[in-house]
């Protein structure tokens, strides 16, 4: 339990320091008029990509050291508590109008206590398994990974045999930040976080367009959508992009839409640049608000505006976000690897060729007008062919949208189905995997309540067939995600030590904590499997370093390969097999290597740990930490 | 409807019409019932 606090109070510590560097943002933009959820969102917000911003330039100057970010954070943090302490509100009335359109009412108190029920539970599901340690793969390789090199490093260093090394890392900022304050679990409390914010995101974006009150069923149907949950509770960077892109749009919406103060577009600039620099897939975004924007141009008069306005905003969220794809450009010659590496690469790939940019089969659906007409229903039925299932967008989008087709025409309603629709057809066509389509599900949540909203039009009989079967849908969703946490429930409780747990779930934690015991800091491991987040030492990925060098190719005898391993540099080996079951295969090639030596001389390679793990889908994986001799 | 973004607040009749409600609450039933067999077929 007492290791759930600290994790808990450094996530606080985070919000109270982000609070700290964004109030004086928001108050200089002029978001100080705005009402109260308004204001707290965005102060947060622009805090922590000021934050992230800092960390990164930090890191870029090589001074990333632990006590001069807890320091920091702690005197901003205290910052933050006298600000909430003596903050006011300005006089007058708020600028934003939580009203929305007057074509309905609030939602009846049953409803509303029935969503704020299980997009609640939702909620406390999803932290309860975010208070159990990270062992999601991508954060193993990636996500956690990088920062907490960066960290040892006290830089943020360039990894040439690790693919994600050159990708947009803003949200793996905070995550370091986390780090540095806690641990890996801090840093998935701060995922966790971005679902949250995802929620209210949606809750700004919904308040022009149908209300603050049915903006809060949008946010609470976005909690209840299983991928968003489920995503919540691991350091990944999915959630992060879908709440910034959201963000974007709810602040370009206030300046180009609403034609409200231009300065929104300095807020959503900034958004926006979060947003590339936490993932490529912004990138969609940027081209899925294209036509909204030309459909804001129509009036002559306003064009000039407009543009001004959305100059603004592509240079500043180019200020935030561009560093990153500078960083890719510069170590990998393309601004988006491995993307377009055919076009920014060519002469590399053909002798170490990388997995193209959009291979056949992230596309399962097909590419066909058929098949993209009947991709919404594919979605939902098929995620295991979209991602898995871990990332589907569940039923309520698919059963309460085409309702639109029945319901009242809407004032912004078709902008953001535009932009959705956009977003949608460039995902089918590219790749069709669910997690990519996180950014849609706030605008989608928002037509979702719009269509909530108007069944209370319905006669009766069918209107409480309607809400019995809708309700019954997102009860069952609920109750999935808290059954989903139950084995996190009693580590996170404290009941189990992390330790523990560890030993028991993740199946490279073993072999980690041996490393860490035997194997000085600078012992550098080349591995087999790419989860390595809990070893100390400097971990390389075999499958790119034989890419990238052949080096299998010039063991010519079986009794060379210690030697030449260690004249690269590596001192120690981790061999991951998978003997049965469903999981991931590891490529062979090192396991069959370090075989035939073992046969030739037993004494160069000495093994210092050999465990069977069995996963929880029942994959039994072998796991070997060899030291080279 | 999905491109008409500028039309009022208020067009439309104050309540919905029988049919179109019997046709969505159709559509409903039948999504959740594909849903929810293609859920058990996943076990």
């Amino acid at each position: 339990m007492f290791s759930s606090l600290i994790s808990l109070l450094a996530l606080a510590t985070i919000n109270l320091a982000a609070y700290a560097l964004g109030r004086p943002v928001a108050i200089g933009l002029g978001l100080d008029r705005e009402d109260q959820l308004t204001r707290g969102v965005w102060s947060v917000v622009l805090g922590l990509i000021v934050a992230a911003t800092a960390l990164s330039m930090l890191g870029l100057m090589g001074i990333l050291y632990r006590s001069l970010i807890g320091v920091l954070s702690l005197s901003a943090a205290f910052a933050g508590i006298g600000l909430l302490a003596t903050r006011r509100q300005m006089p007058g009335e708020p600028l934003t109008s939580t009203e929305g359109t007057q074509a309905c009412s609030s939602p009846p108190p049953w409803m509303a206590r029935g969503f704020a029920l299980l997009a609640g539970a939702a909620a406390a599901a999803a932290l309860i398994a975010a208070l159990a340690p990270p062992t999601a793969g991508d954060a193993h390789c990636y996500h956690l990974e990088l920062p907490k090199r960066f960290l040892a490093e006290h830089r943020i260093v360039y990894l040439p045999y690790n693919d994600n090394s050159t990708f947009p890392l803003l949200t793996e900022m905070w995550y370091l930040w986390a780090l540095a304050l806690d641990g890996g679990v801090a840093a998935q409390l701060v995922h966790w976080e971005m679902g949250i914010l995802c929620v209210l995101a949606a809750v700004l974006l919904a308040t022009p367009i149908v209300g603050r009150s049915w903006g809060w069923v949008a946010g609470a149907l976005v909690l209840l959508t299983p991928g968003i949950n489920n995503q919540m509770s691991a350091p990944l960077n999915d959630v992060a992009l879908a709440a910034m892109c959201t963000l974007t749009l709810a602040a370009w919406w206030r300046a180009a839409v609403n034609d409200e103060s231009p300065r929104w577009y300095v807020v959503a600039g900034m958004a926006a640049g979060a947003a590339l620099g936490t993932k490529y897939t912004a990138l969609v975004w940027a081209a899925a608000m294209t036509p909204a924007w030309l459909w804001t141009m129509r009036p002559v008069a306003r064009r000039g505006t407009l543009l001004r306005g959305t100059a603004v905003l592509a240079v500043v969220a180019m200020s935030v976000g561009g560093v990153w794809y500078v960083r890719a450009a510069w170590y990998r010659g393309n601004p988006v690897f491995p993307f377009l590496v055919e076009v920014f690469n060519a002469a590399e790939i053909q002798h170490a060729p990388v997995v193209g940019s959009l291979p056949e089969h992230k596309a399962p659906l097909g590419q066909s007008p058929l098949g993209w007409a009947t991709s919404g229903w594919q979605a939902t039925m098929r995620p295991d062919i979209l991602g898995g299932r871990a990332h589907q967008l569940g039923p309520v989008f698919l059963v309460a949208l085409p309702g639109l087709l029945l319901v009242r025409r809407l004032r912004g309603m078709g902008l953001l189905l535009g932009v959705a629709g956009v977003y949608w057809t460039v995902w089918y066509l590219s790749r069709q995997n669910l997690r990519f389509l996180f950014p849609l599900v706030p605008l989608l949540s928002v037509a979702a309540a719009w269509v909530v909203a108007e069944m209370r039009r319905m006669p009766q009989t069918p209107r409480w067939v309607a809400h019995a079967a809708l309700g019954g849908a997102m009860a069952v969703i609920a109750v999935v995600a808290f059954l989903r946490c139950g084995d996190r429930l009693w580590v996170a409780l404290g009941g189990e030590s992390r330790h523990e747990w560890l030993l028991h779930n993740e199946p490279s934690f073993a072999a980690a904590e041996i490393a860490n015991r035997l194997l000085p800091a600078s012992a550098k491991i080349l591995s087999q499997d790419y989860r390595t987040f809990y070893f100390d030492q400097l971990v390389v990925r075999e499958s790119v370093y034989r890419r990238e060098t052949r080096y299998d190719r010039q063991v010519t005898r079986p009794a060379e390969l210690s030697t030449q391993l260690r004249l690269r540099g590596f001192s120690h080996l981790l061999l991951a097999e998978t003997i049965a079951g469903p999981g991931i295969r590891f490529d062979p090639t090192l396991s069959r290597l370090v075989d035939e030596q073992a046969q030739a001389d037993r004494h160069a390679i000495q093994v210092l740990a050999d465990y069977h793990f069995r996963d929880s889908d029942g994959t039994l994986r072998r796991y070997r930490l060899a030291a080279l001799r | 409807m999905l491109l008409d973004s500028h039309r009022a607040h208020f067009d439309g009749p104050p309540a919905l019409a029988g049919w179109k409600a019997w046709v969505l609450v159709a559509w409903i039933v039948v999504a959740l019932a594909a849903y929810g067999a293609s859920m058990l077929s996943w076990f």
